[in-house]
């Protein structure tokens, strides 16, 4: 990065200097001398500068990025801000709504709903956030032995033993080590630690790799439709093109080859080169679980093509069906026998999700395969930008990918903590998608794995006219008509786009299990009222 | 830079960074009571053992309890995309108690690190090449890769080392007299103010000026103020470019658009590796802050830990409070003296194929395994050469490397020196008064260079910095002591060896905190120089 960014500024001086020297005589005139213009009230020295009356604030919506007004995201959009002032309201004057607690099923945010962290991922960073505490006898009491001899090894691997500074830009080589070592583990093929750039979470991964592929908006990306808008609003903001392609909701979200080939036969005639495939498995936010052949043959597909392979594989432990089970897409392409040469492969991660949930630590890694050299180089160039990732993030990726083993003091409490997560999880899914299918116009597919829910809706004609009336998209319109009734929040599915005709609403599996009946019996009673209200 | 590290680290010397405002890296320690509040946060369940006492004080655990009450759900849930609203409060209370003027929370918005908050608003203000952004030289890195980033144009202005590196606005009009007859509408303004790489504190006078000339040219400011906290000289305090705005009062108040960056990362509390900030907007109207919250919320949360660290420094233990302590840190981290180097020691360079500040740093890194970073890596006017040092290590060192610089640079000198009437080196540093350091009679003596003197500014830090060992240093066995707490009955024979360097015994407990390592270490790689050097060296081929 750096270098980069040297050899930009010498240019811009270098440049700037000759000027500098060229321009002394013919601004002398116009520049009033230095001791003048220190004693000079500068408002009355206004003659060759405009007045700030007269034009538009630099940073007014006339005037910014308009790749910025573009983008979207509509997991915090207009129905959240309501569900916050609605929540205002219930704190300030309780009773005065029909509910008492704002539940929110909008985003994936398990800790937030009362889902507990893993204990050993805990004791491990806070040693490490206060390592002073790790040679004293009290600690041995309060900590188990296994997560302080964890944080000493972790210790050992960051230089200077320093939590508190800056790392390598990638991520502390040690973490990457374990990461590496992880990932192998998980797919039976060797992962290289140089591989692995560490991030705040996935989505500044994501941010940065589309950074890397928009060149223009003749770039085009293919997405799922529905997709999490993270990427549609990523794209946006880099100023590329969306290339859609549909999954099948009648196959149970399926991802057929021959949209793809279709969709990107299209995109081509439309002048728009197509750079990469963004699949997310298990998908977001229609929860399929992809099967071992399809993914083989859209490995095919992207080596093809030549397209970039990003693979979302963030919720890659949260599998519910004993039918199906999770396989990467680096395993895929390696089993395949393709190499670093055959394929550009981008694999994303994240502590956020699975049964660990640790949203707030922002902590997860890109496993970046079959770029050149040169090309790498250029990724780390722009990781190099915003320093390192935070290093609490840093060491809970590390042990989720390498998390307590049989034998280990902490395993049975960690993989007791673990099974009681994914199977509560997985108890959710079904008692929600049942209580869906029950609703009348309502069905929802099964959810295989990830965290949500993503049934459809048939509107009647009179809801769709009020929806109009009232200038919104009809799913908003039922999502803020549940909210307002209910206290539950959903993200309509006009935000993560749907075959057109079609509404959808995403609602997370993420309440505590003691509040699902609640939510159930609420969300029929809610769907039976507005039924009656608007049936044709 | 690789291979060249691993030959420092086979001379066996104590390689003394100061290249990088990383001080944790240095050995700094980090302060203990933040470090005790977050790691309670981490681990929660600790709050409901009835030993928790036995090593975290009454405060910390109190004050654990009151963040953990501010989020919804610990530590692992996102927060706010604009961060933890309580925490908002307290940093609007921190800026409301240092300005005199109250702030509102609604327009702080808490960031993974400063630098995430600069690329936000850098991001939202730029919309093509045609816009152009004013950025000091020397400059911090940061902003030219993040506006060539975001494909806007970078249009520089000197900062004046004869005025202590001050802002001329003669400068700044001619400046954007350049861009806009290149056809570049000038649309922001950077200040880095305390000053990095310079080290200097804009005076009031100086910053009214600058804030009437944003008025004059439509400019919004920005105004990157991390180093807030590294005060520490009376006559030239720290304000903020928000005091000196409000004072002026309208119109100009209520019209120019001003954003402020803050950050965890410096200061006396160097918590680099916490990625924490904030960001404060004033006269931005309402809707355009909601764009930003909405680009804010793609990314969906700041991380939690570095919100509370970020609530921590705002509003640190108060007097009476168990960790009150007195939190002396002061002192900037930068000094950026300027060298001037003998025609022959330039040809040299040139003949090495490298930039002559660049050869002068690799010689002293060579010589004494002290880093610093050459100037041409910021920006520096042409013919003159300057380096970047980090006033970081500890006052303890602080004389042996001043000596060792000394008798290097005298060195260095002589060999390509003609005659000796040369002036060698100046250190400017007058906005950096000397603190208690000047006193001390093993600074001052022998550091004078043509009735030039050496002041370096003094930071008494609070622990003593140690420098980092590349050696490992033998240990003496311990193996009776360790045996009796190597418990845990499930471990597998192949573990006992590392049982040996778990949690040693009170007297070892002063090794672990000079950070002496045993077995191998990854080295912190300072990317500056590091890439500094690759670029004269490819450019020498």
């Amino acid at each position: 990065m750096r270098r980069f960014v040297i050899g930009r500024a010498k240019s811009l001086l270098n440049r700037s200097y000759q000027y500098h020297c060229q321009d002394q005589a013919l601004l002398r005139p116009l520049a009033p001398s230095h001791s003048r213009f220190l004693s000079s009230t500068p408002g009355l020295d206004s003659s060759s500068t405009s007045s700030a009356s007269s034009m538009a604030p630099p940073v007014s919506l006339d005037t910014i990025n308009p790749k910025v007004l573009e983008c979207e995201y509509a997991v915090r959009g207009e129905i959240v801000t309501l569900a916050q002032r609605l929540q205002d309201e219930l704190k300030a004057k309780p009773g005065s709504q029909p509910f008492d607690e704002i539940l929110y099923c909008n985003i994936g945010n398990p800790q937030s709903l009362g889902q507990q962290p893993i204990a050993f991922f805990r004791e491990v960073i806070a040693l490490c956030d206060h390592p002073s505490i790790l040679d004293k006898s009290e600690t041995q009491g309060l900590f188990s032995a296994d997560a302080i001899e964890r944080a000493w090894q972790i210790l050992d691997q960051i230089p200077g033993r320093a939590t508190g500074a800056y790392s390598h830009s990638q991520g502390v080589k040690g973490l990457r080590d374990t990461i590496a070592a992880g990932i192998e583990a998980r797919d039976g093929f060797p992962a290289n630690p140089n591989d692995i750039f560490l991030t705040d979470g996935a989505s500044p991964a994501v941010h940065m790799m589309m950074q890397l592929l928009i060149r223009s908006e003749k770039d085009g990306m293919l997405c799922p439709i529905p997709q999490y808008p993270l990427y549609s609003a990523s794209i946006a903001l880099h100023g590329g093109s969306l290339v859609p392609y549909y999954l099948d909701e009648a196959t149970g979200w399926g991802l057929e080859i021959s949209e793809l080939k279709k969709q990107l036969e299209d995109a081509k005639s439309k002048g728009i080169t197509v750079r990469a495939l963004v699949v997310i498995n298990p998908g977001n936010p229609t929860g399929q679980v992809l099967a071992e052949d399809n993914q083989r043959a859209i490995v095919e597909f992207c080596k093809q093509e030549g397209l970039v392979l990003l693979a979302d594989e963030v919720y890659q432990e949260n599998v519910y069906v004993p039918e199906k089970k999770f396989h990467s897409f680096k395993k895929i392409a390696r089993s395949m026998g393709y190499g670093e040469e055959d394929i550009c492969l981008v694999s994303f991660q994240s502590v956020s999700k699975g049964y660990y949930g640790e949203c707030g630590k922002r902590g997860g890694y890109m496993e970046v395969t079959g770029f050149s050299p040169e090309v790498r180089e250029q990724i780390y160039k722009v990781a190099s930008v915003n320093l390192c990732s935070n290093i609490s993030g840093q060491i809970l990726a590390s042990l989720v990918m390498s998390p307590p083993k049989v034998g280990d003091e902490s395993y049975e409490s960690y993989s007791a903590e673990k099974d009681g997560i994914l199977s509560s999880l997985a108890r959710r899914a079904k008692t929600l998608e049942d209580a869906f299918n029950n609703l009348e116009g309502v069905t929802c597919n099964k959810a295989e794995g990830a965290m949500y829910l993503f049934p459809r809706i048939r509107l009647p004609q009179k809801a769709i006219k009020a929806a109009e009336a009232a200038k919104k998209a009809p799913d908003a319109f039922y999502c803020q008509r549940l909210l307002n009734a209910t206290g539950v929040v959903v993200v309509p599915g006009s935000g993560f786009g749907q075959v057109p005709g079609t509404w959808h609403f995403r609602c997370t599996i993420l309440p505590q299990e003691d509040k699902i009946p609640a939510i159930v019996s609420r969300l029929t009673e809610f769907h039976k009222s507005f039924m009656d209200e608007f049936r044709d | 830079m690789a291979c060249f590290h691993s030959n420092v680290l086979q001379w066996n010397f104590q390689i003394i960074f100061t290249n990088v405002g990383n001080p944790h890296a240095l050995g700094q320690k980090p302060l203990t009571f933040p470090r005790q509040v977050v790691a309670l946060c981490q681990a929660p369940f600790l709050l409901d053992d009835p030993n928790v006492g036995l090593i975290f004080p009454a405060d910390a655990i109190a004050r654990a309890k009151h963040y953990l009450s501010l989020t919804s759900g610990g530590l692992g849930a996102y927060s706010d995309s604009r961060g933890i609203p309580g925490i908002r409060k307290e940093v609007a209370e921190f800026i409301g108690r240092r300005d005199g003027y109250p702030s509102d929370p609604e327009l702080i918005f808490l960031t993974d690190g400063a630098s995430k908050g600069v690329m936000q608003i850098l991001n939202t203000i730029i919309r093509g090449d045609g816009d152009g952004v004013l950025v000091p030289v020397p400059q911090y890195p940061l902003y030219s890769a993040a506006i060539s980033l975001f494909g806007g144009s970078l249009v520089p202005y000197y900062l004046e080392e004869t005025a202590n590196w001050g802002l001329d606005i003669n400068d700044l009009r001619h400046a954007v007299f350049q861009a806009r007859s290149k056809g570049i509408t000038v649309r922001a303004m950077v200040i880095i103010n305390p000053g990095n790489p310079t080290g200097q504190c804009l005076s009031e006078a100086n910053l009214r000026e600058i804030l009437h000339f944003c008025y004059q040219e439509n400019l919004a400011l920005l105004g990157d103020e991390v180093y807030q906290q590294n005060i520490y000289q009376d006559e030239r305090p720290f304000i903020s470019a928000r005091k000196v705005l409000m004072d002026m009062g309208p119109p100009i108040s209520k019209e120019i658009q001003l954003v402020s960056f803050h950050t965890v990362s410096k200061g006396y509390w160097g918590e680099c590796g916490q990625r924490g900030g904030y960001f404060e907007m004033t006269n931005i109207p309402a809707q355009t802050v909601d764009e930003i919250y909405k680009v804010a919320s793609i990314s969906l949360s700041p991380n939690v830990p570095a919100q509370i660290f970020m609530g921590l420094m705002v509003n640190p233990p108060k007097p009476g409070d168990i960790s009150y302590e007195h939190l002396l840190g002061r002192g900037a981290m930068y000094s950026f003296p300027q060298i001037r180097l003998p025609p022959k020691a330039i040809e040299a360079a040139k003949k090495a194929g490298k930039v002559p500040d660049v050869f002068y740093c690799l010689k002293l890194l060579e010589a004494t395994g002290i880093s610093t970073v050459p100037g041409s890596g910021f920006g520096q006017k042409e013919g003159v050469f300057h380096l970047r040092t980090t006033i970081l290590p500890s006052e303890e060192d602080m004389p042996a490397i001043m000596a060792s610089f000394k008798k290097f640079n005298d060195e260095f000198m002589e060999e390509h020196e003609d005659h000796r009437g040369y002036s060698r080196m100046v250190f400017f540093v007058s906005s950096i008064q000397s603190m208690g350091f000047s006193e001390k009679p093993q600074v001052d003596s022998g550091l004078e260079l043509d009735s030039k003197k050496w002041v370096i500014a003094g930071i008494p830090l609070r622990a003593p910095l140690k420098p980092i060992f590349t050696n490992p240093v033998e240990k003496e066995s311990e193996t009776d002591e360790c045996s009796t707490t190597t418990t845990t009955p499930t471990s597998e024979d192949a573990r006992i060896p590392t049982r040996l360097t778990c949690p040693p015994a009170p007297k070892k407990r002063k090794a672990t905190l000079k950070c002496s390592y045993s077995g191998v270490r990854e080295f912190f790689t300072p990317p500056d120089l590091e890439t500094v050097y690759i670029r004269h060296v490819e450019r020498a081929k």
